[in-house]
């Protein structure tokens, strides 16, 4: 099996994860797909250069979460939007919007590295070394930061009612 | 805290949504070896899915060059509003190499043109034909380039040779939604 047919059984073992996963890093389908991509192409050179990555779902998570907070921290999108569809003002109460909104409008109350996290820790269910590996942070970060994101999350109106009901899109 | 902890992490694996469409990997090889603009990326995909879901393409070529990609309800032969056969279209290098990829035979799609219909005869015809347009766009050099509106959005924007812009949804059963008259 040659190098690109590993990595495209790779990509279709692993993308539908990894989509998710990116799903809850940036809120939508289109940057999630971005990010995806982003990673599997650094990916790819370096699966290109040095043969099968070892972890190679670990190395895309970590590209991934890099590349999340990188676009995250520039002032301003590559795109900026200029008449939005389906505009829908977010409501604070969980309770009245659906699941799907629901995890977005909860997880946007984290700063990115949190989201990350919670991302990794509670979807993903990493240890928190194993967090921390994909963060390149120490553990204890990655503790303090967990427990920082869910006091917060703590305090999103109707967060436990919805999470107590697990309402499925 | 733990009992938080357990709640989150079981709403987080039941409520996240699976993805809309597989990422196709031939987009990311192509990406690696020829780096592609961010912002054109996202057509690709758009096109990959439409096409992998078993829709119809149909593929312009000529002086107007449009797109349109309809359901594969459609019917499966034959040209409307054009002299060209179907397929004929794959070989002109008005459609994008990356179009090319995604036609038949790989994912069973066929591939028919709209010579020389402007959008709106375009549409006309489609809906003479009782078909439902998913997506119409450019597919030649116009469109290549051009960025979707916004990057949190599943619309793209698409120049027409005419000068038009049309913003389509270039998702799966999605709908042509709006259209600007001016560019």
């Amino acid at each position: 099996m040659s190098d690109s047919d590993e990595f495209a059984q790779f990509v279709t073992d692993s993308g539908r994860g990894l989509q998710r996963a990116a799903w809850l890093l940036t809120g939508d389908w289109p940057t999630a797909e971005d990010l995806v991509q982003t990673a599997l192409t650094k990916t790819w050179q370096r699966w290109q250069g040095g043969g099968p990555i070892e972890h190679p779902e670990a190395y895309v998570r970590r590209v991934m979460v890099t590349t999340f907070i990188r676009w995250r921290r520039r002032s301003w999108r590559r795109e900026l939007l200029v008449n939005a569809p389906e505009t829908a003002v977010p409501d604070r109460d969980l309770g009245r919007v659906d699941s799907g909104r629901a995890i977005q409008t909860a997880l946007d109350v984290l700063a990115p590295k949190q989201r990350a996290i919670v991302v990794l820790r509670y979807f993903v269910d990493l240890s928190e070394a194993e967090t921390a590996s994909v963060m390149g942070c120490a553990v204890g970060t990655v503790k303090s930061q967990s427990a920082k994101a869910l006091s917060r999350l703590r305090h999103v109106p109707g967060l436990s009612d919805v999470m107590t009901e697990r309402r499925t899109l | 805290m733990i009992e938080l902890e357990n709640q989150l992490a079981a709403w987080l694996k039941v409520t996240t949504p699976e993805p809309p469409h597989q990422l196709g990997v031939e987009h990311i090889l192509e990406d690696r070896a020829q780096p592609v603009d961010p912002r054109e990326r996202r057509q690709r995909r758009a096109w990959g899915a439409l096409v992998a879901s078993g829709v119809v393409v149909l593929v312009g070529a000529g002086a107007f060059a449009a797109s349109v990609l309809v359901h594969s309800h459609a019917p499966s032969s034959g040209t409307f509003g054009g002299p060209r056969a179907p397929g004929s279209a794959t070989s002109s290098s008005v459609v994008p190499r990356w179009a090319l990829t995604c036609v038949p035979p790989k994912f069973g799609a066929r591939v028919t043109t709209f010579d020389g219909l402007t959008y709106n005869a375009a549409l006309s015809a489609a809906r003479r034909e009782g078909l439902r347009i998913d997506v119409l766009c450019s597919d030649g050099t116009a469109d290549i380039g051009q960025p979707p509106i916004t990057s949190g959005s599943p619309y793209v924007r698409v120049a027409l040779k005419d000068g038009r812009i049309i913003f389509a949804r270039a998702r799966q059963h999605a709908s042509l939604t709006r259209t600007s008259p001016t560019r």
